[in-house]
């Protein structure tokens, strides 16, 4: 094995540019996010590294396996979940399970252990369609035919979107043991809290610009500015009111309080509290807090 | 204030599943409403009655003043409705989308002109009106069928995990919509799995295997579940469920 390697990969569809000479490394047993907006070439990018598309310029490896050259051979060693339900609607859960392995020339029995923690919480509906199972369910059965092969690499496009959040969790969890297993997996979400989850993340923009690689950490620490969690009685008039206050950079609502960046610090504090309480404004109160992924996310925005 | 939407033990089984078990709430006029729950619990069943579209096995509920027993016509043309999935034609342009729905709910050609304009305006489309719905990415998209689902200016509107999948900007950018439709007393009924969104909700309800376990503002279910943030508050529900997701 020897994880994913890119580079300079380009893609273009037409006059629309979806790679941007993009160059990765990703290590043996690693677990990296991919993260970014959509239009991003996220999805693309799986794309080609499963296979599935050939990039206009660059190269890349996955095990050490040329994208191009050794296609067959990757197919192989790669698990596959995309974006969307991909799976035999009209199968049920059991016969989907089957002819994924079947395909890969193996079995469900030979390679149950890989998958029983996921799929035992399916394993009551194995007679059901897979047509019929909800969210939940179908994410939980395309990880298992995804598995189902023993694969080195997982590359998993936004496999969580649409599922509660106690799911999330507990599919993260399974991510985590199948790192402990050796296998890399690659991911790619629009939730901020699983990208810090990862090992390592890469935050790439529209038009497919890879802006930073680092790990959850390094990138809340490239965050270089005081920020301040903001709280009021009326919070939507509030947001409004933090925006069209003039030392302010940034505003942005986050759950409870609204975060917000000044452009000179310390002074701006004490006016901002009397000015807030100028317009009317209750129960104010202003807290410097450490900025998280989603934080820095918007602000490379 | 006025009620918008009242329920009296609603209920839907599916033979012998009990999808919706008795549930029973108000939603305010102009309120943003917040209805939250695990994949499985029933929202969708749930919403699926309140907008008409499916007959309640018992129960009561008025919609807008209309009964989902009797008047399933009369709610469907003072609400407006958007999901995830699918909410507007991917192979009509932009424009064509407008008109449609604009059509459809008996808008005239001048006001579809006129809300054609102002969205374009508004949500910044103006170069793309000739554009295949298709090729706008997600977060653009989810935007016009926030506004095509509102273009009749509905009494209700009710969202389906709007949400799902779109960047943090985009997201904040969602909302700020949700809360102008507010503001020109548009009631909100939304269902979502972000938890920070769950905040912005003026009331929340929680269910869990078909049944409504908490109904409160934000601020308060902290309060009572003793928790920090509304992620939280989710989690100690939603933990407690014995159905496995269906």
């Amino acid at each position: 094995m020897n994880g994913v390697h890119i580079q300079n990969i380009s893609k273009k569809y037409g006059s629309v540019t979806a790679l941007q000479t993009i160059s990765l490394n990703i290590g043996d047993g690693e677990l990296f996010g991919l993260i970014g907006p959509d239009g991003a070439g996220k999805t693309t990018l799986f794309r080609i590294l499963t296979t599935l598309l050939l990039p206009d310029s660059g190269s890349a490896s996955v095990c050490g396996l040329d994208i191009i050259k050794d296609l067959k051979e990757i197919r192989m060693r790669v698990g596959y979940m995309p974006g969307r339900f991909s799976l035999y609607q009209d199968l049920t859960v059991e016969e989907n399970l089957s002819f994924f392995a079947s395909v890969f020339n193996t079995t469900i029995a030979d390679n149950y252990e890989l998958v029983r923690d996921i799929y035992v919480q399916i394993e009551p509906f194995k007679h059901r369609r897979a047509g019929k199972l909800s969210g939940g369910m179908k994410q939980k059965l395309a990880l298992c035919c995804a598995l189902i092969h023993r694969p080195d690499v997982l590359f998993l496009d936004e496999p969580t979107t649409g599922v509660d959040p106690v799911s999330r969790v507990e599919f993260w969890d399974m991510l985590d043991k199948l790192k402990r297993q050796g296998i890399t997996i690659l991911v790619s979400t629009p939730y901020m809290d699983e990208a810090s989850r990862c090992d390592r993340i890469a935050l790439l923009m529209r038009s497919g610009v890879c802006l930073s690689v680092d790990t959850p950490e390094g990138i809340r620490r490239s965050f270089n500015k005081p920020l301040y969690a903001v709280r009021a009685k009326n919070m939507y008039p509030l947001l409004e009111e933090l925006r069209n206050y003039e030392g302010t950079l940034s505003c942005y609502a986050f759950g409870d309080s609204h975060h917000l960046t000044l452009k000179s610090y310390k002074k701006d504090i004490i006016h901002l509290q009397s000015y807030l309480k100028e317009k009317g404004f209750t129960n104010v109160t202003i807290e410097s807090i450490e900025a998280g992924i989603e934080d820095c996310f918007i602000n490379e925005m | 204030m006025k009620n918008v939407i009242e329920t009296d033990r609603l209920t839907k089984r599916f033979g012998i599943f009990t999808a919706v078990d008795q549930i029973s709430f108000e939603v305010e006029e102009g309120e943003i409403f917040g209805f939250l729950g695990a994949n499985g619990a029933g929202k969708t069943t749930a919403m699926r009655m309140l907008c008409g579209l499916s007959v309640p096995t018992s129960g009561k509920a008025r919609v807008a003043g209309f009964d989902v027993y009797k008047q399933q016509e009369e709610i469907k043309k003072h609400i407006g409705y958007m999901s995830q999935k699918f909410s507007l034609y991917n192979d009509l342009k932009v424009w064509e989308n407008i008109r449609l729905f604009g059509g459809i709910y008996g808008l005239s050609k001048k006001q579809i002109a006129a809300k054609t304009e102002e969205f374009l305006y508004a949500l910044g489309l103006e170069s793309e009106r000739d554009t295949m719905v298709n090729s706008l990415p997600l977060g653009w998209k989810q935007k016009l069928a926030f506004s095509v689902a509102v273009i009749h200016e509905p009494r209700i509107v009710f969202l389906d995990e709007p949400t799902g999948g779109v960047d943090p900007v985009t997201r904040r950018q969602f909302w700020e919509l949700i809360y102008q439709a507010s503001a020109r007393g548009i009631t909100t009924f939304v269902t979502t799995h972000y938890m920070d969104e769950a905040e912005y909700c003026n009331r929340v309800s929680i269910m869990v295997d078909g049944r409504i376990e908490a109904f409160n503002t934000p601020s308060a279910l902290k309060i009572t579940f003793k928790a920090n943030n509304m992620n939280e508050v989710f989690h100690a529900l939603a933990r407690k469920a014995q159905r496995i997701d269906n």
